[in-house]
């Protein structure tokens, strides 16, 4: 099988196997909430204290000032969540990468049904879970004025970037299996990677000297994308290039290792 | 190409070796210097057979012997190292009843995703879904969590789930060992209607019974290779025979040692033995002497609460009388370890010629049967010249003689 077909059969999934792929979404999104007495009200309760400590710290503590020639806004929480909210969605999705097969075990190794359908959901969670946050944040900045055309472009930075997430989570997932240390090294490697990803600060407030390191992040093109769209209206075409080339080519590589790797899967598990 | 019906499932030269590290870290160093730091362990080693479209293929052999491993191919969730499996029509395997189940969840809700993971589509799942619910007998809990169900109720939505898929081929492991008597005798009806419908099925099960009732041809796995392969009664009664093979020869090896943990039925009758009323063995016995047949059970499991039951018959099948301890009204008998039950006959009335008594020790319900031995022949000696087969208390009246009518 070619790259394109194995990418075409990724991208069919969903729509093939749709009863199974729902389930899995929305089994999923309820088994959050199932067994607790908030359910949902948990779901939007944690992050929002998690952020508000972080807007705390950084805008009333540490003040860090921002220049709206460079941000395209003064306040840090407009700032702080543009970037903040797209990599809640994207670090959630990683930490839950290692278990997503590794979890299943008892299942894959007793039901056959297509294993494509687990990193396509451990995809789609997240992203709509923080999508909710999201788009009451968007609200915020339109009552706040804003709003603006150039978010049409929005919806196009949301999907390179969940490309690329589930690019990254196949190969996460698919590598745990094998190598279950992932799973303790995950969390930390998260945390370190968050503080180097200019999202409670500015690019500028890099010391120059420092700034190339930031840039190889390839998490930095994607929360540089989504403050230009949102705040300043801007997209930079070189920049929306490069991310569409990072987010294939982690598509491609995740898809062939799984591809190498899963018939392995039952008899390691 | 042969002119033949096709076969629902072939497989052919089946072989599947696991690799097996001692730690993880081998594995990352065969990675990286690939060398091999694995040992190989060979689960299967060439098996081939073939269940013709509407046949039945009954798997057995002790653990360990590759049954797993052969279900998991036929499922297709492992692959063969080498030879293949070729599958015609929708195959559903229940290789766990209840596998994928959320425990949060309630039974209805599982049921979407759990018919969805056997290849259910939506509206095939509502159409099906007041079936399955009313096939589990579940309908008064079925909006419950599921971590409120009993493992009987589990695998009974599990199994409603797995047969409503309507599989042209239905693969089982064992997954009738939970679940009450009743349920287990409706899973089987089920199981019997679905071949008289001409679906396919493999059953792989510990309970010779139930491959006995439901399959017409057998497999015996043994050692990962064929053991033997055919007709099941002659597969089932040379796998009962090395069983019982193999646990004499480990007695007469290491006394001492505990059994293995070959899977021999829970209860086994050892031996069977004929006395008279004093305890010595009967060579002969004559009509009216006093007779005890000595059955000598091993509990070869946790113990366990059973019936035994007898018939005496002629060689060639014909029953003379048969009874059990339930039938007696005796409470179940609580099998462990060595045990000796007897039935004491005060007089035998059966006519002389040649018999067998068979003996079966069946589960509290005297429903399942757990181990059935026949006794060697014996002759009963009779100098009365009555013919049939049973001496029945009887007098004559002759005319001329005082009537009461």
């Amino acid at each position: 099988m070619n790259v394109f077909s194995l990418i075409r059969r990724w991208v069919e999934i969903p729509f093939r196997f749709r009863t199974l792929f729902w389930g899995f979404v929305s089994n999923e999104i309820r088994g959050r909430f199932a067994g607790s007495i908030g359910g949902f009200v948990w779901s939007l309760l944690t992050p929002l204290a998690n952020l508000l400590i972080y807007i705390f710290v950084f805008s009333v503590v540490l003040k860090i000032r921002l220049k709206p020639m460079e941000t395209g806004t003064d306040s840090f929480a407009i700032f702080f969540l543009a970037g903040m909210l797209p990599w809640l969605a994207f670090s959630e999705a990683l930490n839950s990468s290692t278990d997503l097969f590794l979890g299943r075990a008892n299942l894959i190794t007793k039901v056959a049904f297509p294993l494509e359908v687990l990193p396509l959901t451990g995809v789609v969670v997240p992203f709509f879970l923080n999508g909710l946050g999201f788009v009451m944040y968007l609200c915020y900045l339109i009552l706040k004025g804003y709003a603006h055309f150039g978010w049409f472009w929005l919806p196009v930075i949301i999907a390179v970037h969940m490309v690329f997430t589930l690019g990254l989570i196949i190969l996460i997932s698919s590598l745990s299996v094998f190598l279950r240390d992932i799973k303790q090294f995950i969390g930390t490697a998260l945390s370190l990677w968050f503080f180097l990803t200019p999202i409670i600060y500015p690019l500028s407030m890099v010391p120059e000297k420092l700034r190339w390191a930031i840039k190889l992040n390839p998490m930095y093109p994607f929360i540089e994308l989504y403050h230009q769209v949102l705040l300043q209206h801007s997209v930079s075409w070189g920049m929306l290039a490069y991310v569409i080339g990072l987010a294939t080519l982690v598509l491609v590589g995740g898809i062939l290792f799984f591809e190498r790797s899963k018939y392995a899967f039952a008899d390691v598990l | 190409m042969r002119g033949k019906i096709l076969d629902a499932v072939e497989a052919e030269k089946l072989t599947k070796q696991y690799r097996v590290y001692l730690r993880p870290f081998d594995r990352l160093k065969e990675a990286v210097t690939r060398r091999p730091f694995h040992e190989i362990v060979e689960a299967l080693n060439d098996v081939s057979f073939r269940v013709t479209s509407g046949g039945s293929l009954g798997i057995i052999g002790e653990n360990g012997a590759g049954k797993s491993t052969l279900l998991k191919i036929l499922a297709g969730t492992v692959r063969p190292t080498s030879g293949k499996v070729v599958k015609r029509g929708r195959v559903a395997a229940l290789l766990e009843l209840g596998s994928g189940f959320h425990s949060e969840f309630s039974g209805r809700q599982n049921i979407y995703l759990n018919a969805a993971l056997l290849g259910l589509g939506e509206e095939e799942i509502k159409e099906q879904e007041p079936a399955i619910i009313r096939f589990s007998e579940l309908g008064d809990v079925i909006d419950r969590p599921v971590k409120t169900y009993s493992s009987g109720m589990y695998v009974r939505l599990g199994f409603s789930i797995a047969t409503s898929v309507d599989p042209d081929v239905l693969i089982i492991d064992e997954a009738l060992s939970v679940g009450d008597q009743r349920f287990q005798q409706k899973c089987v009806d089920r199981m019997t209607k679905f071949r008289e419908a001409g679906k396919t099925i493999i059953f792989c099960s510990h309970s010779m019974y139930l491959i006995n009732e439901l399959c017409a041809d057998t497999l015996w796995l043994h050692k990962g290779g064929i053991g033997d392969y055919g007709k099941t009664p002659r597969v089932v009664s040379e796998y009962l025979a090395s069983l019982k093979r193999g646990a004499e020869n480990e007695g007469a090896e290491n006394k001492a040692a505990s059994p293995k943990s070959v899977s021999l039925p829970e209860v086994v009758i050892e031996d069977i033995r004929l006395v008279d009323d004093k305890g010595k063995r009967l060579e002969n016995i004559r009509q009216f002497q006093a007779v005890v047949v000595q059955i000598k059970t091993v509990c070869t499991g946790p113990p366990l609460k059973g019936h035994v039951g007898i018939e005496i018959g002629q060689p060639d099948g014909q029953s003379v009388f048969g009874t059990t301890t339930k039938i007696a009204g005796l409470r179940p008998i609580e099998f462990a370890d060595e045990q000796i039950v007897e039935l004491v006959i005060p007089s035998i009335p059966i006519l002389g010629g040649a018999y067998r008594a068979i003996v079966s020790v069946g589960d509290e319900h005297a429903l399942r049967l757990i181990h059935q031995v026949s006794s060697a022949p014996f002759t009963i000696e009779s100098d009365r010249p009555e013919f049939g087969m049973v001496w029945i208390e009887h007098h004559w009246r002759l005319p001329n003689t005082p009537r009461a009518f």
